[in-house]
This record gives structure tokens, sequence and C-alpha cells, in this order.
């Protein structure tokens, strides 16, 4: 075997590529049995899976427990349930005398305050005054409005719960 | 295809769990063939590849990447296969290469009986032989033969598997090739004057 054999033969195996591996192949009987070699046990590499196979593979697989503790899935029902307790607060459910317990009041006010922001504009808009009246209404009206938003809260957590880990489609 | 893997396995951790499905068919007939080299039998293989893509998807979230995906799931898929063997208490021979004197049933492929790779050779005279031949390699040899051709595993992938250097893997495959080359002399001149 001459040194180009062997650089020859590499090249056939992949290791780097030879312009010449045709021409000297060709008159080279011993590099030509090489790449025959090759080919033959090149085509002794398995085929592409049968379908039925893949299909049952993929119905073994079990939910996918990586997604179980997802941001994702558990954010939305931290929130929700963070709202419900400052609701219950609010109503008078949570005996707490600190700060926390204010902020379901302070919301509702802050809420009211907009709204009736939006209101005296409007009526200014239209001639009429009644700013003061409409903020006192509104007053009552921002501790609905917090109710919703608790209440939509607490579907979305629920929501969340009841969907559990997210899941994708699987063929 | 490392860098495939990863992008496919970037989908799969987002969410889109079909995309598992990409690897699952890249990766079962390599892996049968694999497995069916350690547990001999072609419907316990099935079963193995099986229960190994299961307990890599289980593991998922666990996966380093600083490895490639396919030889995580071959070192999962060949753990189990031992695991089988050994509750199977059943030896068996890391190649099925059975043939008969007359070169009517040759079996190299134990992943894929009813096809057998050397019975699509167009000179069946000469897939006998090379069965013959590399049932002859010493064993070094023949397991990295089985894992390039038979499994169909890349050069870096045999490495990463064996924990050998590619350097290594290559010179060893390559002497392997010219022991075949050269035992296989005579039958590959009949294939077109190539002595």
């Amino acid at each position: 075997m001459t040194g180009q054999c062997e650089i020859v033969r590499r090249a056939l195996e992949g290791e780097g590529e030879l312009a010449e591996i045709g021409a000297h192949s060709k008159s080279c009987a011993v590099c030509r049995a090489h790449a025959k070699v090759l080919q033959l046990l090149a085509e002794l590499e398995p085929g592409a899976p049968d379908p039925e196979t893949l299909r049952e593979i993929m119905t073994a697989l079990p939910s996918a427990p990586w997604q179980r503790r997802r941001l994702a899935t558990w954010l939305p029902l931290a929130a929700g349930l963070g709202f419900v307790v400052a609701g219950l607060g609010l109503l008078g459910g949570m005996p707490a005398a600190g700060a926390v317990a204010l902020v379901p009041g302070a919301a509702s006010s802050v809420f009211a305050y907009l709204a009736a922001w939006f209101l005296d504009a409007l009526t200014a808009v239209r001639g009429t005054s009644h700013a003061l009246e409409i903020a006192v209404v509104v007053q009552g009206a921002g501790l609905l409005l917090w109710l919703g938003v608790v209440a939509v809260s607490s579907g979305w957590a629920a929501i969340a719960l009841a969907r559990g880990p997210r899941r994708g489609t699987r063929s | 295809m490392a860098d495939d893997d990863a992008v496919v396995l970037t989908r799969v951790l987002a969410g889109d769990e079909s995309a598992f499905g990409v690897l699952v068919r890249r990766y079962e007939p390599k892996l049968r063939a694999y497995v069916a080299g350690i547990v001999g039998l072609e419907e316990d293989a099935r079963d193995v590849v099986q229960e190994s893509f299961v307990k890599a998807w289980r593991h998922l979230g666990q996966y380093d990447r600083s490895f490639r995906f396919s030889t995580w799931l071959f070192r999962i898929a060949h753990n189990l296969a031992i695991d089988h063997l050994r509750r199977r208490r059943q030896t068996t021979s890391s190649l099925d290469l059975g043939e008969d004197s007359e070169g009517n049933e040759v079996r190299l492929d134990p992943a894929d009986a009813r096809r057998g790779p050397l019975g699509e050779l167009a000179n069946r005279e000469l897939a006998a032989a090379l069965a013959r031949e590399i049932r002859r390699l010493p064993p070094a040899y023949k397991e990295l033969i089985h894992l390039r051709h038979f499994v169909g595993l890349a050069y870096q992938e045999i490495a990463e598997l064996k924990g050998l250097p590619l350097g290594t893997v290559k010179n060893k495959l390559f002497r392997a090739h010219n022991v075949l080359r050269s035992a296989l002399g005579s039958y590959l001149g009949q294939l077109g004057g190539l002595t």
C-alpha cells in the first residue's frame, strides 16, 4: 500500500476530501475494493421505522413531568389566590389590623377616583357639573369593581387549577 | 444532527410534545439495532426501545445539554438492555451472525429479522462471506463495525458512547475495513474486476 493509497482510503471513509479519488481508484484495484467494502457496509444501516412502532411509542408516553411546575401554570393561580385573600380582607373576613388590611380599601379609592375623574370630565364636556355627587356614588362603585376583580381572578385561578399542567399536541 | 436535536428538544420542552416524534422517528431504528445487538431478540429489543424513549421522556427536564441527546439516549437504552438481560438471565452474542454453508440464510441485523440486510445484497455469496469475516474480527473491531454500520452511528457518536477518542474510533474502523477488504478480496474481484 502506497502513501497515496492510505490517503485515498481515508478520504473514502470520510476523513477529508481528495479530488484524485476517482483517478486513483481507476488504476488501483485495492482501493476500488476498499470502496466496495464501504459501499456494502453502508447498505446495512437501519432504514426508516415503521409507523405502527412510532405510534405505539408516542402513545406510551405519560404526561410531561417537566411541565408540571411551570411558572405559566402556577403564576395565574398564585395571583388569583392573592386577590382572593385580599378580597376576604376587604369583606372583613380576614382579621388584619396592619397595612395589608388597608390595601383593598385603598385600591377601591383609587378606582373610584379614576372613575370620578373620567365621569367629571365627561359631564363637563356635556355642560353640567355633578362631579361631587358622582364621586360619592362611584366610591361605592369602586368597591363593586374591586369585588369584580376578585371574582374574575378567582375564576382565573380555578380554571388554571382545573387545566392542570400545560399540555401540547401529540400525534 | 446534534444541532437539530437541540432545536427539537427546545420545542418539546416548550410544550410541543409532538416534536418528540421527530426524535423517535430519527433514533428508533438505530436504537433498536443497538439494543437487539445486546438482548438478541427482536421483540425484546422493541420493548426495551419503547421503555428507553419513555424513560428519556420522563427525565427530559434533567437532560444535560452539554452531551449529545443521542449519546444520552443510547446510554439509557444500554442500561435498560443490560437490566433486561439480567432479568432474563440470558446470554447473547453481540451480533447474530448466523449463516449456513449454502449461504441461504444470513442474519446480521438482529433488529430487522424480516429484512435481513445482508440478504438484500445483490451477491448473496458475498453477503455470507461478509458476515463470516465480520464474525472473525477481533471483538473491539466487531463492536465498532456493529455500531457504525448496523446501528448507523456517526464516528463522533460512537466515540462519545464508548468513551473513546474520535481518532481512535476512526483508526480502528479504518483497520477493520482493511481487514474486511483483504479477507473479501476474491469475492470483491468477482464483482467487476477489482483485482
